[in-house]
């Protein structure tokens, strides 16, 4: 067998691994032989996806409505767990002076017209984004690695483009603490007011307050491509987040520089903290249509040669013409051997309406047919509606 | 410094035999002589350097801030240098968390003793450096917080006590200070060695020591924060329940001796 | 102090996160304790599962729930693996804590943690059996709640942090050796602890032995009483290990 110029012949014994064994060692041969009998390594089928199980709000400070959890900051949250990964989204605020008043901020009565004017222009200047913090536990200390970052800048630029969540939503309806003669607090709000008894010039603020949101994502026990599963996870949560109302003190509500003569500039700034009221809460006003899930394809040629054969028809499978590769879609990439051996991968973000808000294609080897982005836009809207059904339950 | 194995097991038999045998001829309750300087930054309300025999030098600076007490409830915070580590180090991270407990307001320190009016008090910030340490520096350090505390003198106040109906800010005299009379906490580190205890251990002490605990001694008693503490990472082993009790005999037996020689700066 | 990390997404810098106030709750706090007795002298009821990480060689999930609060952590452990740099003669261990979701405790306060968790696990582990690689255990707090809901001013509000920390530790200890167990490392005996007052005792040997030790509260009295409870919390503790590993061991097959 061996072709050898030595005197001796050498004898190569074919090795047999087992399909574990084989599966660390080469990952594509192994992905290949699955394929080939028309499953993947999961055990699932080309085109199905993972099963996903989802606790909402489970975690937040408005868990129990009646008893709202003092010290926990978290406004909304989701655990997500597909397969075997586990994503758990919490979402956190903060609250931001908006100093650079522009002339939509300072006349509030005009913002509409205005909008309306000005939207040409610039819609997505109406629309914020949450500020992700993608975590993906693989056991190493130190610096975020490039996943973490890639994965929380797409975030952050799907959210802002899709047009999730409106700037006006962000808005704080500040309130105003008085003291009352007895020594106890009340809060007014503007909006609760009866036909706007208070709403004359001692409720009007100059002074402009927004929301901001954090989300922390946290990825335990990654066995594929993540970004998916962060961002169906943070739709999830984001649908499910309150937002304190916040007020404050009545002294701040006017901005009359002469509260304290011998006073520094810091010590006026401290009564304006704006403070966040403990029980009383506002939905965050999303838009509701633009909610989108994520999912991801892949492509991948199917390798003639290490197809397994049958042994009565093998001498017939030998001619197969080299040049014609069948390749085939594979729907939610899951496991280290198809990670890394499909780098062909079709990503999409869409509505249940059938509203497609972001795709990505990445060709990089096997070729993507129209028919394949086709039949991957199909399928994710079909994904996207029964995802989005598991909200309601 | 590292040991060979032999001399590990010479070492350890030594100490761990009764009674034992220090290399340095030390009894087991026995100090190294340690040297402390005093008062000698200028700009800061109190500091003191203090060297061991080993070579082992901390310095510590107290600075101090007046704060309003509603808002701020923690009057005493440490912050630890070790030359040669990064800030975010384990061990300086623990040494400052550790520290910052025994000085916690309440249980270490009388917090009453640093409030000025009724509504503003003094918030002591102490500052630890240690530019050279060989074994486990928290008893050194302790030590030096403690003379640095007891040497520091804050500003004398002039304005009332009960300012909080008038708003107004405390104010200082010019030159007069006020001997800062708090009783910090002192650490000890004991090093066990088979069934002996052994105080302040050295270098190569430590390196045999099969545990080590810290315990905490404020005003003629042991107080929290104690803890039990691996003094290396080759030799560590559980410890029976009475060694427990033995090395809190031990520091309550030699601790009052202490606090004494240091009070006689 | 605090330099922004470039590489993050962490928002403007300006923004200030929440602050809640304090003066709204007291409505709340007759109604929560008036709702206490009932489940305070109901005993701590704690969950344990193994090996649901895919990516680690051994992992924990410990859930405990009692009259005061809920926690829940979960650990991983990588390893042993190889280290780079000259041969050692054992393995070595690190332990990193890590906050979850409610970010309550300072990082320094946290590290303090972990080297004494790495102080009890070196005595715990066979660290000879490990020659010239790494043991890396990650605790992930993922929550730590108050079931209480007091309004505490900002001093007693400290010290119930500090107390807590304390309150955690024997969980960090059960889950980190389950975790171990999981990932086949192999141990001088299961650890376990209790804790009484702020009071943590780490044991093995069937109480014989104190492998970590850790007070943050109140002096020095009744030593012996403290020892007692604690061990009486470590058996129950590391029967209940035992009995889910067993049960574990028992689906495996």
């Amino acid at each position: 067998m061996a072709e050898s110029t030595a005197l001796e012949t050498i004898e190569i014994h074919p090795i047999n691994f087992p399909p574990d064994v084989l599966a660390r060692i080469s990952p594509e041969l192994s992905l290949q032989r699955h394929l080939s009998l028309g499953i993947r390594p999961c055990l699932r089928k080309y085109e199905e996806f993972r099963d996903v199980i989802i606790e909402n709000n489970t975690l937040s400070r408005y868990v129990d409505t009646e008893n709202v959890d003092a010290k926990n900051n978290i406004l909304g949250s989701n655990v997500l767990k597909s397969g075997k990964t586990i994503v758990i989204t919490s979402i956190t605020g903060g609250i931001i002076e908006e100093n650079s008043a522009s002339i939509k901020d300072l006349d509030d009565f005009g913002e509409d017209e205005l909008l309306e004017v000005t939207k040409e222009d610039d819609i997505l200047a109406e629309y914020a984004s949450v500020y992700p913090v993608v975590e993906v536990e693989r056991g190493r200390v130190g610096a975020c690695t490039d996943e973490e970052m890639t994965i929380s800048q797409k975030l952050y630029d799907s959210i802002l483009h899709s047009r999730i969540l409106p700037k006006k939503a962000l808005k704080v309806k500040a309130g105003i603490r008085s003291v009352n003669e007895d020594g106890t607090f009340t809060v007014l709000y503007p909006d609760e007011l009866e036909n706007g008894a208070l709403n004359g010039t001692n409720l009007k603020m100059k002074r402009k307050w927004s929301y901001v949101l954090y989300a922390k994502i946290v990825v335990l026990s990654r066995t594929g491509p993540v970004f998916d599963l962060c961002w169906n996870s943070l739709m999830y949560a984001l649908q499910n987040v309150k937002l304190p109302r916040a007020f404050i003190d009545e002294r701040a509500s006017d901005l009359r520089m002469t509260i304290r003569t011998r006073g520094r500039s810091a010590t006026i700034r401290e009564t304006y903290e704006i403070i966040c009221d403990q029980t009383k809460s506002l939905p965050l006003m999303i838009n509701l249509q633009n909610i989108a899930f994520a999912s991801n394809y892949g492509v991948i040629e199917l390798d003639p040669e290490s197809q397994l054969q049958d042994p009565n028809n093998a001498e017939e499978e030998v001619d197969i013409d080299m040049d014609d590769l069948k390749s085939v879609l594979i729907a939610d990439l899951d496991t280290e051997a198809e990670e890394t051996s499909i780098h062909t991968t079709i990503s999409v973000i869409t509505t249940p309406a059938g509203n497609y808000k972001q795709l990505t294609l990445v060709g990089a080897g096997a070729k993507i047919t129209p028919e394949m982005i086709k039949r991957s836009l199909s399928l994710s809207k079909v994904r996207a509606d029964d995802l989005s059904t598991r909200l309601n339950k | 410094m590292s040991l060979s194995v032999a001399e590990k097991s010479y070492l350890y038999d030594s100490l761990a035999s009764t009674p034992s045998i220090r290399p340095d001829g030390r009894l087991p309750h026995q100090f190294r002589p340690i040297e402390i300087f005093t008062d000698f930054l200028p700009s800061s309300n109190g500091s003191s350097r203090i060297i061991a025999s080993d070579g082992s030098e901390c310095i510590v600076s107290i600075k101090s801030k007046v704060v309003d007490h509603s808002v701020e409830s923690e009057l005493i915070q440490v912050d630890v240098d070790i030359a040669g580590q990064r800030d975010d180090a384990l061990v300086v991270e623990t040494m400052t968390s550790l520290l910052n407990k025994v000085l916690k307001s309440g249980s270490g320190i009388d917090s009453s003793k640093l409030q000025l009016t009724k509504k503003y008090s003094f918030k002591i910030f102490v500052d630890v450096l240690v530019i050279s340490s060989y074994s486990h520096p928290v008893s050194l350090i302790s030590f030096a917080i403690y003379s640095a505390l007891n040497s520091t003198y804050l500003p004398k106040l002039i304005s009332a006590f009960d300012d909080l109906e008038v708003e107004e800010l405390p104010t200082f005299h010019d030159y007069d200070m006020i001997k800062l009379d708090i009783n910090p906490p002192l650490v000890f580190i004991l090093a066990i060695v088979g069934n002996n205890m052994l105080l302040d251990p050295a270098a190569n002490e430590s390196e045999v020591a099969n545990n080590g605990l810290i315990i905490t001694w404020s005003n003629g008693k042991i107080t929290s924060p104690i803890r039990s503490i691996a003094l290396n990472d080759s030799n560590v082993k559980g410890l029976k329940p009475n060694l427990l009790k033995q090395g809190f005999a031990m520091v309550e037996k030699y601790a009052s001796d202490v606090v004494r020689s240091l009070e006689n700066l | 102090m605090n330099v922004q990390d470039r590489r993050r997404l962490l928002g403007p810098a300006a923004a200030k996160p929440m602050a809640f106030s304090n003066t709204t709750i007291h409505t709340l706090e007759n109604k929560s304790t008036s709702a206490l007795p009932k489940n305070s002298e109901c005993e701590q009821e704690l969950s344990l599962h193994t090996g649901f990480i895919e990516n680690c060689n051994g992992s924990a999930l410990v859930e405990s729930r009692d009259a005061k609060h809920q926690t829940s952590l979960i650990t991983a452990v990588y390893g042993p693996r190889s280290i780079r740099g000259s041969f050692t003669s054992q393995g070595t261990i690190s332990i990193q804590l890590k906050n979850g979701l409610l970010e309550k405790y300072n990082t320094n306060e946290l590290k303090e943690v972990s080297s004494f968790l790495m102080g009890i696990f070196n005595s715990v582990v066979n660290l000879s059996r490990y020659p010239k690689s790494g043991i890396d255990i990650f605790v992930y707090l993922t929550y730590d709640k108050e079931l209480q809901n007091k309004c505490l001013d900002d001093e007693s509000q400290s010290k119930q942090i500090f107390s807590q920390i304390s309150s955690l530790i024997p969980h960090c200890i059960t889950s980190i050796t389950l975790a171990l167990v999981d990932a086949g490392i192999e141990l001088v005996d299961m650890a376990a602890a209790g804790e009484v007052c702020g009071t943590v005792v780490s044991f093995i040997k069937n109480g014989e032995e104190i492998v970590g030790f850790w007070k943050d509260n109140g002096d020095n009295e009744d030593l012996s009483g403290c020892l007692d409870r604690c061990k009486e919390q470590y058996i129950r503790h590391r029967d209940l290990m035992i009995s889910c590993l067993m049960k574990q061991k028992n689906l495996n097959i």
